[in-house]
């Protein structure tokens, strides 16, 4: 019972402190709408999609790191190129090994 | 996709920056609205894609990073048209070659008639060129309703005639007329006589009066079908007389025969085959020749290739005394030549019989063939 007060409490919080993404939840729109959080779609292992970024951090042979609106979201392979960049969205190609947030 | 399309034809740069902050640097283009792609790290550089508009807004924004730019390739139309910019003589040609096509299009060329089958197309062609309708004919003149209808009453023979232009095509098409039946005048009053002896198979009178019924024979001269119909009538005697006619066809063979007989002279030759079919024949000097011995060479082992090698002995016609069958032979064929050198064309052959009979030396072949054919001559009046 205590454990469940507690649960309670911290989903109170993250409420508190993202009301638009609780917003969205509430009435049944994607959460990435409002652009607060990243997503990674993901073709295989040849093609990751991601939006919601914020720019690239590095960009080196082993990897891409970007700066996501909930912090930073790398993607590790080999060969990897962008093949499309704007200020929301990037597709990564290549041979993708993993997708990790840091 | 339409993107790619797009900077294809307004064209685009492949570069390369070397130098430090690169990635800041591609933030900064990205957030400054300039689109790029394909962008791949390299040691110390990243290549990318930039349309030539977004290159030259590139400046500015280089100018605030340590970094140093190179133009790797350049893609697009208006690239391709820069090169050819100064080229002045390959442009007026190309303007000079549009001007002869829009002035060309302007005139009908090719004239395509079809439906002509009695009538020949060169007579439909005559026609046109008498209506001034010919290749190179400004198509402003060509009046198809009034063309249709010069072609149609041009030649009675023409049921309908249709004219279309298409492009630079005249297309004439024309619909014959069927033929006329001709309507059948009698001549003089004459009769109708047999030309060979022979048993009658049929016998039919269109006018006149037939003398015989089938199976009746006749002899060379016979009156078959009379134009004499009584009572001072007369007529021209038209009809039909088949007959079973006996024909007879001799020929005699010399003893002495052209015969093809070895000269002595012989050649060795090879030829190649790959799996059984020759790739490489040989070539044999002689007209006539007799194939000798042949053996052949494989090297299976590696390759399906087999060397062949014959021996062959020259042949040539010589004058010689011809065995039994050798005359029979000849004394055949030349019967069979006789036999259709005479016979009539329309000749039906119901049967034939051989025999050869020797004759101080030679052979004679007796050639005996039964055809039924017409056997109708015509003859005067007079001579019944």
């Amino acid at each position: 019972m205590k454990k469940n007060l507690n649960d309670k409490r911290k989903h109170k919080k993250r409420r508190r402190r993202d009301p638009a993404a609780g917003a969205m939840l509430a009435v049944g729109l994607p959460m990435e709408t409002d652009g607060s959080t990243a997503k990674v779609t993901m073709l295989g292992h040849r093609l990751a999609l991601i939006e919601n970024h914020r720019g690239v951090y590095a960009y080196t042979e082993k990897g891409i790191t970007l700066t996501g609106p909930e912090g930073m979201l790398s993607v590790y392979g080999k060969d990897l190129e962008i093949r499309e960049l704007d200020r929301e969205q990037m597709l990564v190609e290549g041979y993708i090994t993993g997708v990790t947030y840091e | 996709m339409a993107a790619n399309i797009w900077n294809s034809i307004a064209g685009y740069v492949i570069i390369d920056i070397e130098g430090a902050y690169l990635e800041r640097l591609i933030n900064s283009i990205t957030k400054s609205g300039i689109e790029i792609w394909d962008i791949s790290r390299r040691r110390g550089s990243i290549r990318l894609s930039v349309s030539i508009g977004g290159f030259y807004s590139l400046r500015p924004i280089l100018r605030q990073y340590p970094c140093r730019i190179r133009i790797v390739e350049k893609h697009g139309l208006t690239v391709a048209l820069c090169h050819m910019g100064s080229r002045y003589v390959m442009a007026f040609g190309w303007v000079i070659a549009l001007a002869a096509v829009l002035v060309a299009s302007r005139f009908m060329w090719i004239i395509d008639i079809e439906g002509c089958g009695r009538i020949e197309q060169s007579e439909i062609a005559k026609t046109l060129d008498k209506m001034g309708v010919s290749p190179g004919t400004g198509r402003g003149k060509l009046d198809t309703a009034a063309i249709a209808e010069g072609v149609k009453n041009s030649d009675s023979r023409i049921a309908w005639a249709g004219a279309e232009l298409t492009g630079v095509v005249l297309q004439i098409s024309v619909k014959e007329a069927k033929e006329d039946v001709p309507v059948y005048t009698p001549g003089e009053p004459c009769s109708i006589y047999a030309a060979e002896s022979g048993i009658i198979t049929s016998i039919t009178a269109l006018s006149g009066k037939a003398n015989h019924n089938a199976g009746d024979a006749v002899e060379k001269g016979e009156l078959l079908i009379s134009g004499d119909l009584g009572n001072g009538i007369y007529t021209e005697a038209r009809g039909k007389v088949t007959a079973e006619v006996l024909h007879r066809f001799s020929y005699r063979a010399d003893e002495m025969q052209d015969m093809l007989m070895p000269s002595g002279r012989k050649q060795t030759g090879f030829w190649i085959e790959l799996k059984g079919k020759t790739i490489i024949p040989c070539i044999v000097p002689y007209e006539e020749y007799e194939t000798g011995t042949d053996e052949s060479f494989g090297f299976a082992a590696i390759l399906p290739i087999t060397l062949c090698r014959a021996e062959y002995s020259e042949l040539v016609y010589k004058r010689a005394k011809a065995d039994e069958e050798t005359l029979k032979a000849a004394a055949l064929r030349g019967a069979e030549e006789l036999a259709r050198a005479k016979l009539p064309k329309d000749a039906g052959i119901i049967s034939k019989k051989t025999a050869y009979s020797s004759d101080g030396g030679g052979i004679i072949c007796v050639m005996d063939i039964v055809a039924e054919q017409n056997i109708t001559v015509i003859g005067d009046m007079i001579s019944q």
